[in-house]
């Protein structure tokens, strides 16, 4: 929680909530949706408020108005997002509940652009306030494609809609990934976001980061004393985070052309996960602590020099190929991309961090598309023994010992280490000790836009991405995709669809001595 | 999941040799799971869970409550049938791996069943030190109406970490939370207590605390005038805790209490001006509901508050708030009955002190002595 709410809640806290699962629920607030015809909210966003609803974690009053281009009522946007819960919910669809719910649900038709369209809105806004008793608490969520963001930002802003309309009463807007195209378009639109909003009411959301598998990462760091003393230079050799998809670019050529997956992925996705693995212990779980370390770590990143882009980065593109046994077209055989394509589908990079705990050790970041299956993980490479005691051992130096944090799917933990084949010799073998949370604890996880929505009206800004280090890591980014620009390759490589990346990449580690895990 | 691998139940087992019986039943089971998965099983467990019934006739609804859960919270299962008819302690023991739909297998469980003369009570202590798994938490349910007196109670309670109890199951609960209350208090063992009627009435206390999450009726919380529970047979415990819970968190002060075949009332100020607060505990003839409805009423100044929150017939709940300069606050929430699975299942995720359920047992207590002396 961060320091200011906790503060006020001490000043008056609810005496019956001590104790509790829940800490607390929001107070009655409205959540202005943008772009609210779109997929994201029909697959993710309106499911999630009606998980929330039904675990009884959304307060009495509390509304959807839903704002956007598209030529709804109120009762036919219901209709529709009902159709959404009842597809992608992870709870049944109670009518009981659903009633109550969907009467808080709205729809203001509107052109982002217009700015006659920002007096309707909050036209409808105060008719809101006044029927269900929000009070003005809004919460606008930025489901737009990112050319929308400044239009709508200025709308609300000279219609006053960002200021709170009393001491009591808040304004937050949540912008959806990506933050710009680069450092300098991502800064342009935090500087065009902090002239409307405080920073402290910018929730900016990485998805990543509301899986209970990714916080578990502080959790495994932190919460554990037998790890952390092993956490640095003397003992690990390297890091390896691989973030996997076996799909394609399916139906978002338009974006992914744009984008590739430096932008698509490792801007965002790797560098959090990147941070979590490399960041110091903060010194308590406030919003800002936690940001604060992994700022830190993400400005200790060496700077890549432009010369050493091309040894220290690999970029490719997909060729035809098989996944999951069914025939896949190539990257430039997609509807929308262009036969003589350039974006890469694939990328790898090597990362130095230069400070006391990381000097010298390789962290490889790693994540395409139409890869070998679909999977998301850290794996910590410890360094070999220091002498060849076992001389039966051929695996002493090829397989060291491995911690690897599972992501996804199969949320969990392995540790590998050698022991002793039963009989007369000393022969070793690496075995696997794994931990799987579904083993565990076979309860279902919540939705990650569930726990940040929640996050997001409760104030809670640990699980969202601050404006520095939106910035920090376009910075490093920036300098792969400018020592790309650099090389001025007129081909780029490819892979097969289905395999684990270029050839490339294997490269990459060997440089170092090192290869990829087969995850 | 889609199956379930199974050694096959060994019975009538010794109690000396269970635990080679159990080694050479996973060493079966693992070469069953490497057939199927061309891996050995893997085995996270997270407790050992020793439950002790001396209900003869519920056993083989226990039984299957508790694989079902071992099979969703990978634990041991101690399960000790308290069998008059039994004359030598015996043991069966079974063994499970389930398998998921990717072919893969989910979790590992075993259970280890010791039918036992009810005056051997006092083995079970060294039976659970024996097959507990190591430093994991070991959590003792007591199913059904037990002496909360007796030695044997005072007994298990060394070897548990949590001692979990029913007391809905008792013909007399308040005198039931008295005594557990006493015994919690005065135990050397240290032992961590809950009851499965607190956890029953999770979702009230939830639904009444986020009555008072608003910054504006914050200040009603201070002010409470009247509380009103209804409630039927099958819910009493868990009625009297409830009303327990507003009065320990409320910082009501009992001054006395009446009771009647159909309400007790407990009277109490609050606050430095020593206000008037009654609490009644209604009896609903509608039998097998539990509680039924919650109502509570507060004044701040001139103002006035009132949360209702009911229970609908189809699983729901109707939560209600009135209060000052706001439109009427209403929602449906789900709202069913946690079957025993479930409330088992809370109480293996929790390892921590519940000092709010302490306090409300120990408002509970307080409240009993009250009527105790004003009968």
């Amino acid at each position: 929680m961060d320091d200011a709410l906790a503060q006020a809640d001490a000043l008056n806290p609810n005496p019956l909530r001590e104790g509790l699962d829940i800490e607390r629920t929001p107070v009655p607030a409205t959540i202005v949706i943008f772009g609210a015809s779109g997929d994201l909210t029909f697959r993710k966003l309106i499911p999630a408020l009606y998980d929330l609803a039904y675990e009884r974690l959304l307060p009495a009053g509390f509304s959807i108005l839903g704002f956007a281009h598209r030529d709804f009522d109120d009762a036919s946007f219901r209709e529709q997002m009902r159709a959404g819960v009842e597809e992608f919910s992870r709870n049944p669809l109670d009518n009981a509940v659903w009633d109550s719910f969907s009467a808080g649900i709205h729809y203001t038709r509107g052109d982002f652009t217009i700015d006659e369209d920002y007096d309707k809105l909050a036209r409808r806004l105060r008719e809101i306030d006044s029927d269900r008793g929000t009070t003005g608490n809004y919460l606008y969520y930025l489901a737009t494609p990112p050319r929308f963001y400044e239009p709508i930002i200025d709308g609300l802003a000279a219609r006053g809609l960002e200021n709170p309309s009393s001491e009591a009463s808040w304004r937050r807007i949540i912008v959806e990934k990506p933050f710009g195209h680069d450092y300098q378009s991502a800064h342009e639109l935090n500087m065009a976001i902090s002239e409307a909003f405080d920073e402290d009411n910018v929730y900016r959301i990485d998805h990543y980061l509301g899986k209970e598998t990714v916080r578990n990462i502080l959790a495994f760091r932190f919460g554990n004393g037998i790890y952390e003393p092993l956490w640095n230079r003397h003992y690990i050799d390297h890091v390896q985070i691989t973030v996997a998809e076996s799909i394609g670019i399916e139906d978002r050529a338009g974006y992914y052309e744009r984008s590739g997956a430096i932008r698509d992925m490792v801007q965002n996705h790797l560098m959090q996960l990147f941070s979590l693995t490399a960041m110091e212990a903060p010194v308590s779980l406030a919003a800002d602590a936690v940001r604060d370390e992994k700022v830190k770590v993400l400005n200790a990143v060496r700077p890549m020099r432009p010369e050493l882009v091309p040894r220290q980065t690999v970029r490719a593109q997909y060729g035809p190929g098989y996944v999951s046994g069914e025939e896949v077209a190539g990257y430039r055989d997609e509807t929308g991309v262009a036969t003589d394509s350039m974006t890469e589908t694939y990328a790898a990079l090597t990362l130095y961090v230069d400070n006391w705990r990381w000097a010298g050790v390789p962290f490889y970041l790693r994540t395409g598309k139409r890869l070998a299956r679909r999977v998301t993980e850290v794996a910590i490479r410890f360094r070999p023994v220091p002498q060849r005691l076992f001389e039966s051992d051929p695996t002493e130096h090829s397989a060291p010992n491995e911690l690897v944090l599972e992501i996804q799917p199969d949320e969990g933990i392995n540790l590998n280490f050698k022991v002793k084949v039963p009989g007369p010799t000393f022969d070793l073998r690496p075995v696997n000790m794994v931990f799987q949370y579904g083993t565990a604890f076979n309860v279902q996880l919540p939705e990650a836009y569930e726990r940040l929505l929640l996050d997001a009206m409760l104030g809670d800004r640990t699980l969202f991405i601050r404006r520095d280090e939106v910035e920090a890591a376009w910075q490093i980014v920036d300098r792969v995709i400018s020592g790309w620009e650099r090389q001025g390759a007129h081909s780029i490589p490819t892979y097969h669809s289905g395999s684990w990346g270029p050839s490339e990449a294997n490269l990459l580690l060997a440089h170092d001595g090192h290869e990829w895990r087969r995850p | 999941m889609t199956g379930l691998l199974d050694a096959n139940q060994r019975q009538n087992i010794p109690l000396a040799e269970v635990h080679d019986a159990l080694q050479q039943k996973w060493a079966t089971l693992s070469s069953e799971i490497e057939q199927h998965t061309s891996a050995p099983p893997m085995r996270a467990n997270t407790s050992t869970l020793v439950v002790i019934t001396d209900q003869g006739s519920s056993v083989g609804a226990t039984r299957n409550t508790l694989h079902q859960l071992a099979a969703a919270i990978p634990s041991r299962i101690l399960l000790f049938i308290l069998d008059p008819m039994c004359a030598v302690p015996s043991a069966s023991i079974w063994a499970h791996c389930t398998l998921t739909s990717r072919g893969r297998h989910g979790g590992c469980y075993d259970v280890i069943e010791v039918t036992l003369p009810p005056e051997r009570v006092a083995a079970i202590p060294n039976i659970v030190a024996v097959h507990r798994l190591g430093e994991l938490p070991t959590f003792v349910i007591w199913s059904g109406q037990t002496d909360l007196r007796a030695p044997g109670f005072e007994g298990v309670s060394t070897v548990a970490d949590r001692l979990v109890i029913d007391t809905e199951g008792f013909d007399e609960p308040l005198e039931a939370l008295r005594d557990y209350a006493m015994f919690l208090g005065t135990t050397g063992s240290g032992v961590l207590g809950s009851d499965l009627a607190w956890t029953r009435i999770s979702t009230w206390r939830e639904l009444i605390a986020q009555s008072f999450d608003p910054p504006g009726m914050r200040r009603f919380a201070t002010n409470i005038r009247s509380i009103d529970i209804a409630y039927d047979e099958s819910q009493s415990s868990g009625a009297i805790l409830l009303a327990s819970w507003l009065v320990s968190r409320l910082g009501l002060r009992p001054v006395n209490a009446t009771s009647s075949p159909s309400t007790m009332e407990l009277r109490a100020t609050a606050g430095a001006a020593g206000s008037r607060v009654t609490v009644n505990l209604n009896h609903s003839h509608r039998a097998g509901s539990g509680i039924r409805s919650v109502r509570i009423l507060a004044r701040s100044g001139a103002s006035t508050a009132r949360i209702s929150i009911f229970k609908n017939d189809a699983g729901t709940s109707t939560a209600r708030v009135e209060s000052p300069g706001m439109p009427r606050q209403e929602r449906v929430v789900q709202h069913a009955d946690p079957p025993r699975q479930e409330l088992i299942a809370a109480e293996l995720m929790r390892y921590t002190r519940r000092r709010i359920y302490e306090d409300a047992l120990s408002a509970a207590a307080q409240f009993c002595r009250i009527l105790e002396s004003h009968a």
